[in-house]
């Protein structure tokens, strides 16, 4: 058979009723959806806390948009040059040299005593460390 | 047909014609504004307009996912997707084009998309389920077997064809689409539709001819 001939002879084709059948009920249940979620949004529309969130959720989102477009910017914290012995805070700080002053300054009292010799390597320790937190906070008054 | 000069037409014979010409005007745009007037009851989520839609523009939607799947359920499930994307996107249509057109492009992407799946188009290429329950609508038998043989022979060739170009060939000789209209609907170029049918036919006359000998 020729393409022609073939292009003749063939035939529209009727759609099954059973698609009919199909598509309006499913346009009905996609109805009745879009109909329940208006009807949902129209009950919370008249509720004052609704109206306060979706305000409230539209200046955040004009926020968003404006940061994000670079038309604002937050203010740029300034940069951290906090070092490790800073970590410390103030008041553990100011009891650790007070407790640390205390002990050297009795172990100073006691330098013609025996137990002198024992403890000098202590004693250098704690007084170097006191140096050196001295140092990092800007002086050397140790 | 015979052209009759415009002077042998007698003068009732011409009022005749004029009278013909101003009633097939008035229904054209009675039709028109029928359309337009369920559109916009559709749009607004009116089923009983969506129906009347419906059943306006079946026979093109349901002949392309046919021809295209030729699967009686393939067909029914790709029809039926068209439909409803047509329904859940009525809100947006804004009439700059024409309701067809539109309709048409919905069923172009959905066709095209539901192709895109390579297994489903090896699995039909064979299937002849089709056959079963065929109806050519012809009383007559041995119109009905020619109608049928056509058929058959229709669903080999085009199954041999490319997706893009059996469904330019689809638009164009079994839907009667301008070329104008299949660049809209599938947002080809002009140029890409003549070329596409130009090698559609090409190769399918080819086919036919292997087929006969």
């Amino acid at each position: 058979m020729k393409l022609d001939d073939m292009l003749r002879n063939v035939k529209r084709f009727d759609p099954p009723e059973t698609l009919r059948e199909r598509v309006m009920a499913q346009a009905r249940a996609h109805r009745a959806e879009q109909a329940s979620w208006l009807a949902a949004i129209g009950r919370l529309k008249s509720r004052p806390a609704f109206r306060a969130t979706v305000a409230l959720g539209a200046c955040a989102a004009a926020l968003l948009l404006l940061v994000d477009s670079g038309r604002f910017k937050f203010a740029v914290p300034a940069p951290s040059t906090t070092d490790a012995p800073y970590h410390l805070a103030y008041n553990e700080m100011d009891l650790f040299l007070e407790q640390t002053l205390g002990v050297v300054y009795e172990f100073k009292s006691m330098e013609s005593s025996a137990e002198y010799q024992v403890d000098e390597d202590a004693a250098r320790f704690i007084n170097n460390q006191i140096e050196t937190i001295y140092r990092i906070n800007g002086g050397n008054n140790a | 047909m015979k052209v009759k000069n415009a002077d042998t037409i007698k003068p009732v014979q011409r009022l005749h014609m004029m009278e013909k010409r101003a009633v097939a005007a008035r229904e054209m745009s009675s039709r028109m504004n029928d359309e337009s007037e369920h559109i916009e009851r559709a749009r607004l989520g009116d089923v009983e307009s969506f129906e009347w839609l419906y059943e306006r523009h079946k026979s093109f939607v349901w002949n392309v996912a046919f021809r295209m799947t030729y699967q009686r359920q393939s067909a029914e499930d790709l029809a039926q997707e068209v439909f409803l994307t047509a329904w859940r996107k009525l809100p947006d249509f804004k009439g700059t084009a024409a309701f067809s057109t539109w309709l048409y492009r919905i069923t172009v992407n959905t066709t095209l998309n539901w192709r895109r799946d390579s297994m489903r188009w090896a699995s039909l290429r064979e299937d002849k389920s089709w056959e079963t329950g065929f109806h050519s609508g012809d009383n007559n038998p041995e119109r009905a077997l020619m109608a049928l043989e056509a058929e058959r022979a229709l669903h080999k060739l085009l199954g041999q064809l490319e997706k893009d170009r059996r469904l330019a060939f689809i638009l164009r000789e079994l839907e009667g689409l301008s070329y104008e209209e299949i660049a809209a609907s599938t947002g080809w170029a002009i140029g890409t539709v003549r070329s596409r049918l130009a090698r559609a036919r090409q190769e399918l006359s080819r086919l036919a001819e292997n087929m006969e000998k």
